[in-house]
């Protein structure tokens, strides 16, 4: 297995991104040390990659991406994943608004707290977060899965044409057009298939408890 | 308070910003999307009525006339058509009626209509305030040490080596006094 450093700390975004690209293709990995916040980081990467990212992302961290594996020890901004359409995308610490926002395929994974409208208009794909979401996550959404652990606020689902919201904590109020479906034996089989692929751990009787949003028929 | 045009470093140079002593204190970086860019336009904005009252702003505040008419018929002097100068006026006015910064902010997040986060500068407090929808951003840390609240992360990493980051919710208010 190839590795790849790339110390982040004197380069601008276009640098570190053009860095990022050149060395893709020749290795496995790559590791981003200091970060500091740089917005756009990895955006537009098409390389199956592993990429590790220690500290935090700014904005649009891997946005339009397709393929690459980003796992960030720190927190991310708004945005994380926007339009992502494969590839895999951890955040172990926070992120701000719109984390997985247009997402078309590959997973989002934010183990702590996210900001407003997580999930908007999504496609396709996965986003999971750990912790709480804020006002109206899963916005406009269209297809996909957006599984919540923690608490969501106000509107969940606001506008929600297709695809799926799972809620294991509380839902402060649902939006226009979304509604509170029965959670199925099979949906509770796929919840528990990719929540321990990520490593959440949880009860049998916690996937009887989510709450599965969808949009009135 | 020091308003210039230029690079932020460059700013703190002329002014000696790194010297100066004291418990709180607030700035900005401008990104002009409307009005003039000159030292006028620069952010703080301050109160005349309450000369220690100063408002910095992202975003845009779109029932200004609605805002600015009734505070120029109270007397309120406006010297720019920017919106946040709107804003320490409304700030200042509320404070002038006996509201506290917390009930001012709340208030005022109901009044401004548009997406902004507001930063509000007292001698002994900071306050903040999102819009209702939270179409700008904000994050705040808290220490032991401090509390310090921004746009974004990045800005926090000067003055904080934590990661216990928190995201200002929509319509959310918080004030802190010294």
């Amino acid at each position: 297995m190839t590795e790849y450093v790339i110390d982040a700390k004197d380069m601008t975004e276009k640098e570190l991104n053009r860095t990022i690209k050149e060395q893709a293709p020749s290795h496995d990995k790559l590791i981003i040390n200091n970060p500091e916040s740089r917005h756009n980081i990895c955006a537009g990467l098409i390389e199956d990659v592993n990429i590790e990212i220690n500290g935090s992302a700014g904005y649009f961290v891997g946005t339009m991406v397709d393929g690459p594996n980003i796992h960030i020890n720190g927190n991310a901004g708004w945005f994380a994943g926007d339009n992502m359409t494969e590839g895999e995308l951890i955040i172990e610490g926070t992120a701000g608004d719109g984390a997985g926002q247009g997402l078309y395929g590959g997973t989002v994974v934010v183990k702590g707290n996210t900001g407003s409208r997580t999930g908007e208009i999504m496609k396709g794909g996965t986003v999971i977060i750990g912790g709480n979401s804020g006002y109206m996550t899963g916005l406009l959404m269209m297809g996909g899965k957006l599984i919540i652990l923690g608490d969501v606020t106000d509107d969940v689902g606001e506008s929600i044409m297709r695809g799926t919201i799972y809620v294991l904590g509380s839902v402060k109020s649902l939006g226009k057009n979304a509604m509170i479906d029965e959670i199925t034996a099979e949906d509770q089989e796929d919840l528990k298939e990719v929540l321990t692929k990520y490593g959440f751990k949880l009860s049998d009787e916690d996937y009887k408890d989510f709450k599965k949003i969808v949009n009135i028929q | 308070m020091i308003k210039d045009v230029g690079k932020v470093k460059d700013i703190a140079k002329r002014f000696d910003v790194p010297s100066r002593m004291g418990t709180h204190g607030i700035g900005h970086t401008r990104f002009a999307t409307e009005s003039g860019v000159d030292r006028y336009h620069a952010h703080p904005y301050q109160s005349y009525i309450i000369p220690d009252i100063t408002v910095v702003h992202n975003g845009q505040i779109t029932n200004y006339w609605k805002i600015r008419d009734p505070l120029e018929r109270k007397g309120h002097v406006f010297e720019s058509f920017n919106d946040t100068e709107c804003i320490v006026h409304y700030m200042a006015d509320k404070l002038n009626q006996g509201y506290k910064l917390e009930e001012a902010l709340d208030q005022a997040v109901i009044d401004l209509d548009g997406p902004f986060s507001i930063l509000v500068g007292t001698p002994d407090g900071i306050g903040i305030a999102k819009d209702k929808l939270g179409l700008r951003p904000g994050v705040m840390v808290e220490t032991d040490e401090i509390f310090a609240i921004a746009s974004e992360e990045m800005a926090l990493h000067d003055v904080t080596d934590s990661d216990e980051i928190e995201q200002i919710a929509p319509g959310e208010t918080r004030a802190y006094t010294i």
